[in-house]
């Protein structure tokens, strides 16, 4: 690791933190606003690719875990970790690295359907469904209603997915940004 | 958004708690955290409040800070009550009406999950209150140094919490100013249809990483020409100091815990 590498770690995680503080956007035909923290993990992985990436989000969750309300909603702190959606936090560095796992194969040939697929695999369904289902182990629900309560999250992930793939293969065919992150 | 100003949750005071070392503090909450999965009953969870109201007088933090805490677990408390009192069987039916059964095993089995879910949230609380946020990445940097073995780069990660909490509010700043100007070019997040919202992120983020990302590579540039190399071991200017008295906090856990499973064998 050398001292920029260093640098766009923090200011990724600086990042996904900043995005959990934006108010909720409102959505038409959709009940929930939209939070953008999950944008920020997609994104971690899609810039940074699967090391920093990975490593940037671990970095935001020892911040939340020291007690920072950086979660989206405001909440922070350790207890978090324990509660019923410890699951989607614990996930979030293996959405990211398996986002900048795919980033960095086709680094040189990236577009919006590598990205938004990608993403909308192991970010929305993996993320959703199998965080849903640990949320049902910690509140005790049985797996089954814990599975279908997951549909319940997606097309809001699925829209944040759209957005992140936008922004990502915006950024990294943009030649001066392109230039900053080799 | 500049109303949040990221000072976390920290009080200032002069109590126990707060002089203990924060590596004494992480450890006991994240044991005594793992000891609340194993409280059942009305006895276990009665021990468990009781030592929750012991932390929050030795920490001088008054009861509706943790009240306060609460506030974003209370729509998912509500939930799994609900949840436990219509789905859970067993016991006493106190309710058979069509489609909704209610039985007794279910509403206990509501009320333990809940008070899991408050007393978890207290105690993490008590701690976020009474030490502050610098020393818990000095505590985190500690307690995961033996994960270098496993080349994780851990003397790495505390410059990494530092870098990223300076550069919060200057992000803060940043994207506030971006969301002003675009919204004097027209562009407007609140208002169209669904593309439109979505396709309105875009004048927000991708400025927002640019200017970002350069400032970040200034930062690299200055550091580097101050002598800072991240793959050398470095001396700190911020010490942590172990004493007696947190040797006594770890030790005092075992007697908590103890109690709890004596309670919970002899069945009350």
């Amino acid at each position: 690791m050398n001292t920029r590498n260093l640098v766009y770690t923090a200011l990724m995680t600086a990042i996904i933190c900043v995005l959990g503080l934006v108010p909720g956007i409102p959505l038409p035909i959709m009940p929930v606003p939209i939070v953008l923290q999950n944008i920020g993990i997609f994104l971690a992985g899609m810039i940074l690719g699967k090391k920093y990436g990975t490593l940037s989000v671990i970095v935001f969750l020892l911040l939340a875990a020291a007690g920072l309300p950086v979660l989206s909603g405001g909440r922070g702190g350790i207890g978090v970790f324990a509660g019923p959606s410890a699951g989607f936090l614990f996930l979030y560095p293996v959405v990211a690295f398996g986002i900048g796992f795919v980033r960095d194969q086709y680094f040189n040939k990236i577009n919006f359907v590598v990205l938004f697929v990608t993403t909308l695999v192991i970010g929305v369904l993996f993320l959703d469904i199998v965080g849903t289902i640990i949320m049902g182990f910690i509140i005790h629900i049985p797996v089954s209603k814990a599975f279908l309560l997951s549909f319940t999250f997606m097309p809001g992930d699925i829209i944040k997915a759209i957005i992140a793939s936008l922004i990502g293969v915006t950024l990294l065919n943009h030649s001066r940004f392109k230039s900053l992150i080799q | 958004m500049k109303n949040k100003l990221i000072i976390g949750r920290y009080l200032p005071n002069n109590s126990v708690i707060h002089h203990l070392d924060p590596r004494a503090k992480v450890l006991f909450v994240f044991m005594f955290i793992i000891l609340i999965f194993f409280a059942h009953s009305f006895a276990t969870f009665g021990w468990i409040i009781l030592l929750i109201l012991v932390f929050m007088f030795l920490a001088k933090i008054k009861f509706w800070f943790l009240i306060k805490g609460l506030t974003p677990i209370f729509i998912f408390t509500l939930f799994t009550f609900a949840m436990h009192i219509f789905f859970t069987h067993g016991g006493t039916r106190l309710v058979d009406y069509g489609i909704i059964k209610i039985d007794s095993a279910g509403i206990l089995e509501g009320i333990f999950i809940s008070l899991r879910l408050i007393t978890i949230v207290m105690v993490a609380t008590i701690m976020t209150l009474s030490t502050s946020p610098i020393d818990l990445t000095d505590a985190f940097e500690k307690l995961l140094t033996p994960l270098k073995w496993f080349k994780i780069p851990v003397h790495q990660l505390s410059m990494i919490m530092s870098i990223a909490l300076r550069f919060i509010p200057t992000l803060m700043d940043e994207l506030d100013k971006i969301i002003l100007a675009q919204k004097s070019r027209g562009s407007e997040l609140s208002s169209g249809g669904l593309m439109t919202r979505i396709k309105a992120f875009i004048p927000l983020m991708i400025p927002l990483f640019i200017s970002a990302f350069q400032r970040a590579e200034e930062l690299a540039i200055a550091m580097e020409v101050r002598g800072y190399d991240a793959n050398v071991k470095r001396t700190s200017y911020r010490k942590l100091q172990w004493r007696m008295a947190d040797t006594m906090c770890l030790i005092s856990f075992i007697p908590i815990a103890v109690v709890l499973f004596v309670l919970k064998y002899i069945g009350v």
